[in-house]
């Protein structure tokens, strides 16, 4: 039976070559995911300075949420990353110095800095330029006041080095060779530069020549036991370097498994969408087999068979080629700076499984779905006109279309009911599927209703192509919703992901502008801002207020917290010093006077949930793990999905990587103009740039359009993709259409009114297709623009919108025109004997 | 009676009660082994569906088919399909054979679909019959309609079925390739034993034939023994003005 259906396929090249395309874009794309979260899971992050150092102790970045429960073994444990890097007490490098089968511990601490002319690098000790080892090209080990650089200098050289906004001199005492910018002082330097005295970024372990690797990480697992802190090997090493590593491979599993998903879903609809209608188009032949003894059975293995034979070599190719596509996306995402450059994508033969897997899987569903209707053809079309269908709502396709719409409403309303602000948007990806799906199972009942509506005008506008056409979409309404589907799929996956992405954006520059009420804003080209520097700012005349801020991410320790994620609380950093003037927050009870020392100021609703209030103490986790005890000093009333804490700068700080607080908030005299002030507060101090409001939220916006972007890449991605699931089916549909068109030819139609009719004929599938498209759109993006900013349009420019819709009609009339030149070519008489 | 196919008060109507059309409106007869019968009637009396309910590709509304004793409508439709595979051979007016497979491949089909390993003497001898040895690597597109027709008789044949059914299967036949087709089914009458029974509105074809049955609006309303083409068309004449006598309200 599938040397039968192997045999045939010489006769549909087109429909085979769809399908095979659709085939194996969906392997690309899944397999391109798949690779993604490999990486994310692997995270391997080879050790560029501590590459040395077989083995490397860090603090645990991971930890557990507090249980709701603690006696509860039921109760899931679920854990997260922390954002800020947690450090080692410096004690820790004699007891690991002790371990047996250690050579030596040495600490490393980074530090970052500005070198003059050449911009931020990064400082670190001395010592820890054995851990490489680094080896010195020119001079000598730094001595105090002394430097070592990589590169541009020479020995004897002074150079001027920022740290936190101050300037030191040093004298280069020599030069090493590092691929990347490097600085290197003593140690004791170092610790004098440094926000963590007494603490370590990381120790590195040389271990004794000879000695078992296995069995000195062992001891030193023993040795580090109730520290906190890990040991790592291999390429995992490099997550002590890289700060945020850890982070960033979480952050890839979710955004993988997320588009993953999607990639699959997208791929079954195609896939199933392109084999339907290779079905549609075989329906004489199927009639003729079925009419001389094929069983349903039978033409159901074939259709399957011949579908995933298909599919074997179509994921086989496809495969292939997803570890590129996916090397790509990685590299993309790196070059943002949303994965570290430091991360290796890997891509195994997991996700080639995955993949292969799951197309095959695909494919199996779409080729039972097409296979029972292949089954279903009736033996007595052989004689019929088989290309006119009739059925189009089958039972079983208007229970899963309930089903669907179903799932759809219930997203809608669950968004509405119980979502706020951008979390709203993850019901998007499912709710636009669950609408495309739903409006494709009842498509040629849609279709037949928009084909009503717009053939009157057409045939008014548009004369005998018009005419012509219009009958056409009359008769054939069924093969019409074949090729308004995959269009509806484009313009509705397209529109809803960037409209999505355009409101959320809008949405948040909205909520930061309106939380900044800084006239400047001071920040450093290190990262960092001396903690001294706000109170000089306080003596510059003009100042009003000025405060520190720091942000970093936060968790409720005691008492439990339910309506915490493992993503944590936002914490902003301010001084309570200024906060009044600078601060956007309006405190509903207590004062942004009392944030000092430990102490929160804390959203209205979720002190509700904590069933604490002013004056009563919690436990807080801070972005480093590190455990506080705070004493609430007021509440807020916080905008939905944007709920912030409030603690101290410096508090705040203390926890951070940095270790310092990133800006300055400054408020002008009233009637003193902001840019004279910038011009005073300019030459304060060195690499502090000072940016006006208007810099500061063009600045957010601009970091805003980095998150987008991964989503607008993605979401690119599966425009791609229905796009050519688009000219697939129009290129499909157009070609088995030849002999129609000799026939038309021959009753005396000229070419150019059939390519008229064609015209026509595609105007009216797009316009049906970005109907159905807006329609997807607008029933997935409304609870979302209701939740977060209470309008019923989203945010963005409406050109994207026409975009969209011009690109699809651009498409579809270019795939239907070609296609339909290509068959007008022979002669009519040639083209009505050819096979169907 | 030796009676290979029997039909008794058989029914077939086409969409819903109210604006149906009756296609066939209680129609009893039987084919007898080994003779050749021809179905005429006016285009739209019902001849193919006729055709379709007897040979189990259609079922009728109600109304029994019995082939050699079976009562069609206890089959599934899949032991309905084995049936047609082994014990019903098809010709179609147009559209009989897959364009991408081989002559020798189409007629060996309906044994492939047995799952049945075609012996090779067998499907020589059957091409011979049609006269069609030579050409059996060619595909269809590489043959007159006569030769296609020809093909779709060796491939009705190839099973040696209980009755072979054939819808028009010289209407779009010039005179000359029809006689050859005829003449093969008749030789297969004659020498094989095969019964055939034919749909065709051509006086000439259904001389061809033992016996010829007449159909108008959905009824038998005449039959013919030994006929020759000029009966044949004096009662087709008479048919079609009789059929034209016929109020419209015997079409529900
Ligand atoms: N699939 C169908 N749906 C509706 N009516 C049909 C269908 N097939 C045939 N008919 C109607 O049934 C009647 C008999 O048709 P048919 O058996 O094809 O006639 P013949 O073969 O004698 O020309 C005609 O009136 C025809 O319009
Ligand atoms: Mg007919």
């Amino acid at each position: 039976m599938i040397r039968l259906a192997l045999r045939t396929l010489r006769r549909r090249k087109g429909s085979f070559v769809a399908t095979f395309v659709a085939m194996t874009f969906g392997a690309v794309i899944v397999m391109a995911c798949g690779g993604l979260m490999e990486t994310g899971i692997r995270s391997d992050v080879p050790p560029h300075r501590l590459a040395g150092a077989p083995l490397v102790v860090a603090g645990d970045q991971s930890h557990e949420l507090p249980r709701q429960n603690p006696d509860d073994p039921e109760e899931d444990v679920e854990s997260s990353t922390l954002v800020e890097r947690v450090r080692l007490d410096a004690g820790l490098v004699s007891t690991l110095a002790d371990v047996p089968g250690v050579e030596s511990a040495v600490p490393d601490v980074a530090v970052p800095v500005l070198l003059a002319g050449a911009g931020p690098v990064e400082a670190h000790g001395w010592a820890s330029a054995a851990l490489r080892p680094y080896a010195t090209t020119a001079g000598a080990a730094p001595g105090r006041g002394e430097v070592v650089l990589s590169d541009g200098h020479r020995v004897g050289d002074r150079v001027e080095v920022v740290v936190a906004g101050r300037a030191l001199t040093f004298t280069v005492s020599g030069l090493v060779d590092s691929p990347e910018p490097l600085l290197f002082l003593a140690d004791t330097d170092l610790e004098r530069i440094s926000a963590h005295p007494g603490k370590v970024d990381a120790i590195g372990l040389r271990t004794e020549p000879g000695a078992d690797l296995g069995q000195v990480r062992h001891e030193v697992g023993e040795a580090l036991r109730g520290t906190g802190a890990v040991v790592l090997t291999g390429d995992d090493r490099g997550l002590a370097e890289f700060a945020g590593a850890a982070r960033a491979s979480e952050d890839l599993i979710v955004l993988a498994g997320v588009f993953g998903g999607m990639a699959i879903s997208i791929a079954l609809f195609v896939v199933a969408t392109t084999l339907g209608l290779s079905i549609q188009q075989r329906q004489r032949e199927l009639a003729l087999l079925r009419a001389i003894g094929t069983t349903p059975r039978q033409l159901r293995r074939m259709v399957l068979g011949e579908a995933l034979v298909t599919s074997l070599f179509a994921t086989t190719l496809g495969s292939f080629l997803g570890v590129p596509f996916g090397q790509w996306l990685f590299d993309r995402l790196a070059g943002r700076g949303v994965v570290p450059e430091a991360m290796v994508f890997s891509s195994g033969w997991i996700p080639m499984v995955v993949a292969v897997g799951s197309a095959l899987l695909i494919t199996l569903v779409a080729g039972l779905v097409a296979g029972h209707r292949a089954a279903r053809s009736r033996p007595t079309e052989a004689l019929a006109d088989a290309a006119l269908q009739r059925r189009w709502l089958s039972p079983v396709r208007l229970i899963l279309a309930v089903l669907c719409f179903g799932g759809g409403i219930a997203l809608f309303i669950v968004t509405i009911a119980v979502m706020t602000g951008p979390i709203a948007a993850s019901t998007a990806g499912p709710s636009v599927l669950l609408w495309a799906v739903g409006l494709a199972l009842v498509g040629p009942g849609v279709t037949r209703v928009l084909l009503a509506v717009f053939r009157g005008p057409v045939r008014l506008v548009a004369g005998v192509p018009g005419y012509l056409a219009a009958l056409n979409t009359r008769t054939r309404t069924v093969r019409m919703a074949a090729v308004v589907v995959p269009v509806m799929l484009a313009t509705g996956t397209a529109t809803a992901n960037i409209y999505l992405q355009t409101t959320m954006v809008a949405v948040a520059n909205e909520a930061f502008a309106e939380s900044l009420r800084a006239d400047l804003v001071l920040t450093s080209s290190t990262g960092g801002l001396d903690p001294d520097l706000v109170d000089e700012v306080r003596r510059v005349p003009g100042v009003a207020a000025a405060s520190e801020f720091a942000g970093s991410t936060v968790f409720v320790g005691a008492p439990y917290d339910d309506s915490q994620t493992e993503d944590g609380w936002p914490v902003q950093g301010i001084s309570a010093e200024g906060a009044a003037l600078t601060s956007a927050v309006r405190l509903s009870e207590g004062s942004l006077e009392d944030l000092r020392g430990d102490t929160v100021v804390l959203p209205v609703e979720q002190a509700a949930t904590l069933g604490r209030g002013v004056g009563d103490g919690i436990t807080m986790r801070m972005g480093d793990g590190a455990e506080v005890d705070v004493r609430i000093v007021g509440l807020y009333p916080a905008r939905e999905g944007f709920e912030t804490l409030l603690m101290p700068a410096g508090l705040v700080a203390e926890h951070t990587t940095l270790g310092l607080p990133t800006q300055i908030l400054v408020r002008a005299e009233p009637g003193l103009s902001p840019a004279v002030l910038a011009e005073e507060l300019g030459g304060l101090a060195p690499g502090v740039a000072v940016a006006d409001r208007e810099a500061v939220t063009a600045g957010y916006a601009e970091q805003q359009e980095i998150g987008a972007w991964i989503n607008y890449l993605m979401a690119g991605m599966f425009v791609a993709y229905t796009a050519i699931s688009v000219v697939n089916s129009l290129v499909m549909a157009t070609a088995a259409r030849r002999r129609e068109f000799g026939l038309h030819r021959l009753s005396g139609a000229t070419r150019a009114q059939v390519m008229g009719m064609m015209t026509v004929e595609a105007l009216l599938t797009v316009a049906i297709g970005i109907v159905l498209g807006t329609l997807v759109t607008a029933a997935t993006l409304l609870p979302f623009t209701l939740v977060t900013d209470g309008s019923v349009l989203p945010s963005g420019p409406v050109w994207i919108y026409l975009a969209v819709a011009g690109s699809a009609t651009v498409l579809a009339l270019g795939a239907t025109l070609v296609t339909t030149w290509l068959a007008l070519r022979p002669r009519p008489a040639e083209a009505t004997v050819a096979p169907a | 009676m030796n009676a290979v196919v029997r039909v008794v008060d058989l029914r077939r109507t086409y969409g819903g009660r109210d604006t149906g059309v009756t296609a066939l409106d209680g129609v009893t007869t039987a084919f007898a082994r080994a003779s050749f019968t021809a179905v005429m009637g006016p285009s739209g009396s019902g001849k193919s569906t006729f055709l379709h309910c007897a040979a189990g590709l259609d079922r009728p509304t109600s109304g029994t088919v019995l082939l050699e004793d079976q009562d069609l409508a206890e089959l599934s439709e899949t032991e309905l399909t084995r049936l047609r595979r082994d014990r019903i051979g098809f010709v179609f007016q147009a559209f009989n054979l897959l364009p991408a497979l081989t002559v020798q491949d189409n007629v060996t089909l309906p044994l492939r679909l047995a799952g049945r390993r075609p012996k090779p003497a067998l499907v020589r001898q059957v091409l011979e019959q049609v006269g069609l040895a030579e050409r059996r690597r060619n595909l269809p597109a590489e043959l007159s309609g006569g030769q296609q027709q020809r093909v779709a008789i060796a491939r009705a044949l190839v099973t040696r079925p209980a009755v072979l059914f054939a819808d028009e299967p010289t209407g779009a036949l010039d005179t000359r390739t029809a006689a050859e087709v005829l003449g093969l089914l008749r030789a297969s009458v004659d020498g094989a034993g095969q019964t055939v029974v034919m749909v065709t509105h051509d006086p000439v074809a259904a001389a061809y034939a033992d016996r010829v049955v007449f159909l108008a609006d959905g009824r038998l309303v005449g039959e013919l023994l030994d006929p020759t083409a000029e009966v044949v068309a004096e009662r087709m004449t008479h048919l079609g003005a009789w059929a034209d006598r016929v109020p419209t309200g015997a079409r529900r």
